[in-house]
């Protein structure tokens, strides 16, 4: 009660602020920061709202708790932002007394504040011992960032013993950023080079160095880049290639090139992935060069993926060639991926090209192409592949199809259905019909071609097809469940019911409505009943039709877990009429614990439009929770209603 | 003969193959990372740290066990139970790796900071709550870690643009975790409204409105397995409730999001997701609303955000109200907005996108090419591995997600002043308005610095 009092208190303050002058908002701030009686929460508070306000009256009560330990974050949460002077002096004076973790706040809260005022104190508390201080007081001069500051962190950093060093950089980080926003590149360049230099630093720094290096002088960044990339660590290198990503300049691109045989292999793979999305014309020659004939297998397969950025006829037709030809699985898969991501005009038409005029095995990488691509116009052309001898081809073929075949012309995999020469072409068939149908906008014609097979398929097929169905969605393929619902075959029922209880979207609840009143299916009645709360839970049905489907599932529920199910189901509808029924299950002990739990829920929904119902619901939950959590949140909707 | 359940196998394997060709990386990283034997050599594993392993980290963990080109050294969680648990995990998985020598155990630590100091972890991937993110992902670029960062970002405005600057600053690879930009079916449905396909695009739909709020939740005494000081990070001080974290094993995603110290709400949660995708389909990653007016103006129905070329964006509860909107020719107003993702209406039509493949046009033909639900689930996390490998800039690079959820912050600020704001998304300020602009930022709780 003591706590619901103070927040009142501290809510009817504020709203008294709004109208009052800023001295009045500082003798009501300096209250609650005084009364022994507020709580943490209520000085919090009061302490956000007056830097909410940022009037310059608050700076004196704000700063008389400054030193305290609970209170002096919330005092800077305020201070931090209260524009003017007084609030940057209450926080340099306050340095002299404060220690350890306050200080270290404090001088955060300066460098937040970026008030060039602060830059004499801090720079007095950079010769601090104490580590922690010594890096808040740098990042806190970086913010600043000018001049003083940063020649007060130049200066300490020249001292500096190393392991000191490197708790001041990331301020003098922050100067050079400065430095090149007003334009100072050369000083900027001074401050990084200073820095980069140092290699005894850690390998992070070094490389926030070199990269802030590289970025001042894009223009005269290749000499550069080339240390950087030919005789350095790791790190150095790798911090040179992901500035270099930033580094558009084409005239960079020679830099690279004249890089490229100079350097390691694996070096030179991460150079080629570069160029790869550079696609600077100037590289292709010598990228396909060492697509070409480089000796290490590694090295040669980067080059081959790098050719996609280089959409070019004489690229297309190296790598259809080499895709024809290659043994190494590496080098194969890297020449679909470079023809996958190519881009450019007319591409798809040159491969469909070449399709025609190839045979065998041969057209294998230019089906796989097909595939990637999705190339809808090779259709035609992929379908007399179909009977060719070779398995691989049929096999690739019809994996193809699943990304180019529109649902239009689906009879050609339907047809493989039917006839399949082995199980995996069966499989595959299968999984190309299920991409289809699920891309497929047209359901009811394609739903059509399906039906026109199903009678006459193999059980197997049919519950394949059922599957299908479910993939394609839309009327005719829910009446086409439907009706295998009723088969006479067993396994076909289960795939039907199954099928319909993932169905997609809520068009299906009628028909499970149905079979859950046909005796003739009860085995699939859980199954079933599932589905249909599947649909009240997630699908876009009115609140008022989800309420009724419950009152239908509950006439059809054959064991407590389903009953269960629909209590959950009822805390998922925001409506009176939900929280009406459940409320009979508070009556009955074997549903009031999950009853309530749903109640509480739709209580939490309903709350302002039914406080009367909402109230005497949650007495009831009261009344019948043994829960101490679910008491706990019925007495907290009670409270909101007070 | 093929069983149904071979269906679903069959399903994975197309998946498999169909993504295949549009994966550049994978090809080429094993080549200079695999041993002869085909095994990837220990020094060429990116080696993680986990910090905060909740409901999301948890599902990150499980998935990044599964690369072989990756080994989690560190796990770290102010929660003892689920800082061991985790543990356990990874030594599980590792066994053999522990068995032949390639690992030595998996570390844990309270605070994640604790394994900044360390030189052989290579990135942190984080889930500690947006009191932290923002701060956290400095604190990994000034020790040159890369990271992956959960959603919402950061806690403040500056702080998601501080983390901009830092991660620059260091040439750390950083990713935040809007996964949608790593699906399929977001990555067409965003080229789609980018292309012009539906005209000048008019109105946005996403949902997800509520900000957060002050809450004055009683104190219940901390556990002694919480290391609660450490869990508020730089947030202000408050008392332990569970409400804020339960404790063990996680109910659920982000139970602090709601209390305006420590979260962003909904708008935060779940909004930030749609923001995303809004950003990308507009075409402004790097930029952001021009206006925002809260509901509680009185000046619109509903959370608006305006962008530029006169496009206005609604924050719904869940579906267009025939008495409020205009209802988009062959749009089923019953229709509920996806979860995370938009409806994009324009000229020529409109496209609804979300989660699990769904998508969603008019005209059809707008979706005839769209990817189905069987292909293109990639891995947001993996695509971050490949971008260390690569040092490219991930799907979601740290510039392109702080944006999204400075979106998701601006919305709370409007909310909470009660008035339409103006905001200048170059200058990353409000315009006259003082008040609002000292919201953009909050004091660090000592001893926090960035």
């Amino acid at each position: 009660m003591r706590v619901l009092f103070s927040l009142i208190f501290v809510f009817a303050t504020f709203f008294l602020f709004a109208q009052e002058t800023p001295q009045d908002e500082a003798v009501k701030l300096n209250a609650v920061l005084q009364d022994p009686n507020a709580s943490l929460y209520s000085k919090t508070l009061a302490c956000k709202q007056a830097g909410q306000l940022g009037t310059e009256a608050s700076v004196i009560p704000l700063a008389s708790v400054l030193l305290d330990e609970k209170l002096s974050h919330p005092a800077r949460i305020g201070l931090q932002q209260i524009p003017g002077s007084a609030a940057t002096t209450a926080l340099c004076t306050a340095t002299s007394q404060a220690q350890g973790n306050i200080l270290i706040g404090i001088i955060g809260s300066l460098g937040e504040r970026r008030d060039p005022a602060a830059v004499t104190i801090l720079t007095e508390l950079l010769a601090e011992p104490d580590s922690r201080i010594v890096r808040a007081c740098a990042v806190a001069l970086g913010k600043i960032g000018n001049t003083e500051a940063l020649h007060a962190l130049q200066k300490r950093f020249a001292e500096a013993e190393l392991v000191q060093k490197e708790l001041l950089v990331d301020g003098l980080f922050a100067c050079a950023e400065h430095l090149k926003i007003i334009g100072n590149i050369k000083e900027a360049v001074t401050v990084y080079a200073v820095i980069r230099v140092q290699k005894d630093l850690p390998i992070s720094i070094r490389c926030g160095a070199i990269r802030g290096e590289l970025l001042s002088q894009e223009s005269t960044a290749g000499s550069l880049l080339t240390a950087e990339m030919l005789d350095s660590a790791e790190e150095e290198f790798l911090v040179a290639l992901e500035v270099a990503r930033d580094l558009t300049n084409p005239e960079l691109t020679p830099v690279f090139l004249d890089l490229l045989p100079k350097l390691k292999s694996q070096r030179q793979i991460l150079l080629l992935d570069l160029l790869d999305c550079r696609a600077d014309r100037k590289a292709m020659n010598i990228v396909l060069e060492m697509a070409k004939n480089e000796q290490n297998i590694a090295v040669r397969n980067a080059a081959v993926q790098a050719l996609a950025g280089f959409p070019d006829n004489e690229v297309i037709d190296y790598l259809l060639e080499v895709a024809a030809g290659e043994e190494n699985v590496a080098i194969f898969d890297s020449v679909i991926d470079a023809l996958t991501r190519m881009k450019m005009d007319g591409l798809d038409t040159k491969i469909v090209e070449r399709l025609k005029t190839t045979k065998g095995k041969a057209c294998i990488p230019l089906v796989k192409i097909c595939l990637q691509r999705k190339i809808a116009e090779s259709t035609p052309i992929l379908l007399p592949f179909l009977t060719d001898s070779e398995y691989e081809v049929r096999l690739a073929v019809l994996q193809a199809l699943g990304n180019t075949v529109s649902g239009e012309n689906i009879e050609v995999l339907i047809e493989r259905l039917l006839k399949p020469s082995s199980k995996i072409e069966f499989d595959t068939v299968i999984g190309s019909l299920l991409v289809v149908c699920n891309r497929t906008v047209d359901c009811d014609a394609v739903a059509e071609k399906l039906a026109a097979v199903y009678e006459t398929a193999p059980a197997e097929t049919k519950i394949v097809l059922l599957e299908l169905y479910g993939a394609l969605g839309g009327q005719a393929a829910i009446a086409a469940v439907e009706k295998a619902v009723a088969d006479q075959t067993e396994a076909i029922q289960d795939a039907a019911t199954r099928v319909l209880g993932n169905w997609h979207d809520p068009e299906a609840a009628s028909v499970i409505l149905g079979i859950l009143k046909n005796p003739a299916v009860q085995k699939f009645h859980n199954r079933s009943l599932r589905g249909y709360i599947r649909i009240v839970r997630q699908m876009d049905v009115s609140n008022e039709h989800r309420f009724n489907m419950c009152l239908e599932a509950l006439k059809l529920v054959q064991r407590n877990e389903e009953t269960l199910l629909i209590i959950d189901a009822l805390g998922r509808i925001p409506i009176l009429k939900s929280l009406e029924k459940l409320q009979e299950f508070l009556e009955q002990p074997e549903f009031a614990e999950p009853a309530s739990l749903s109640a509480i829920a739709v209580s939490r929904s309903i709350i302002a439009q039914q406080q009367e119902k909402v109230t005497a619901a949650m007495q009831k939950v009261l009344n019948v929770t043994k829960n101490n959590d679910t008491r706990r949140q019925a007495a907290e909707i009670l409270e909101k209603i007070k | 003969m093929s069983t149904i359940s071979t269906l679903f196998s069959r399903r994975e394997f197309l998946r498999a193959s169909v993504c295949l060709g549009s994966l550049a990386t994978p090809f080429l990283i094993p080549a200079s990372a695999l041993g002869k034997d085909g095994n990837i050599a220990p020094s060429n594993r990116i080696t993680l740290g986990f910090a905060g392993v909740g409901m999301m980290n948890r599902g990150h963990l499980a998935g990044t066990l599964s690369f072989e080109d990756v080994q989690v050294t560190a796990i770290a969680d102010a929660d003892q139970w689920r800082r061991e648990t985790n543990r356990q995990t990874v030594e599980t998985r590792y066994a053999e790796r522990k068995a032949n020598g390639q690992f030595k155990g998996c570390d844990i630590y309270s605070g994640f900071h604790e394994m900044l100091s360390r030189t052989d972890i290579d990135g942190i991937v984080m889930a500690l709550g947006e009191q932290w993110h923002g701060i956290g992902v400095m604190m990994c670029a000034q020790a040159g870690k890369h990271v992956y960062v959960e959603k919402p970002n950061s806690y403040t405005i500056t702080e998601a643009l501080g983390s901009i600057e830092a991660v620059r600053r260091y040439g750390i690879i950083a990713q935040v975790g809007y996964q949608q930009r790593s699906w399929a079916n977001f990555v067409y449905a965003c080229q789609v409204v980018r292309n012009g396909a539906l005209g000048k695009i008019r109105n946005v739909y996403i949902i997800h409105s509520n900000p957060s709020v002050e809450s004055d939740l009683p104190a219940e005494p901390t556990p002694p397995t919480l290391d609660w000081n450490t869990w508020l990070g730089a947030a202000p001080w408050r008392p332990f409730n569970h409400r804020l974290h339960y404790l063990g094993n996680p109910l659920n995603v982000v139970p602090w999001s709601f209390c305006k110290d420590l979260g962003l709400g909904g708008l935060g949660s779940g909004a930030s997701h749609a923001f995303d995708v809004v950003h990308w389909g507009l075409g402004c990653d790097q930029s952001g609303p021009l206006e925002i007016i809260p509901r509680e103006s009185g000046q619109v129905p509903y959370l608006t955000f305006k962008y530029p070329n006169d496009i206005t964006l609604q924050v719904l509860n869940g579906r267009l109200d025939p008495k409020v909107h205009e209802i988009p020719k062959n749009f089923d107003p019953i229709t509920s907005i996806q979860p995370f993702g938009a409806v994009f209406v324009g000229d020529n039509g409109w496209l609804h996108v979300g989660r699990r493949g769904y998508l969603k046009a008019s005209p059809a033909e707008l979706a005839k090419d769209r990817p189905s639900r069987f292909e293109g689930h990639k891995s947001h996390v993996r695509n971050w591995l490949d971008s260390i490998r690569l040092r490219r800039r991930p799907a979601c690079d740290i510039e392109i997600g702080s944006h999204s959820t400075i979106a998701a912050i601006l919305g709370n600020i409007a909310c909470w002043l009660k008035r339409p704001l103006k905001w200048d998304p170059i200058k990353n300020e409000f315009q006259n308005d003082d008040e609002a602009n000292r919201l953009r930022s909050r004091a660090l709780r000592e001893p926090w610095t960035v």
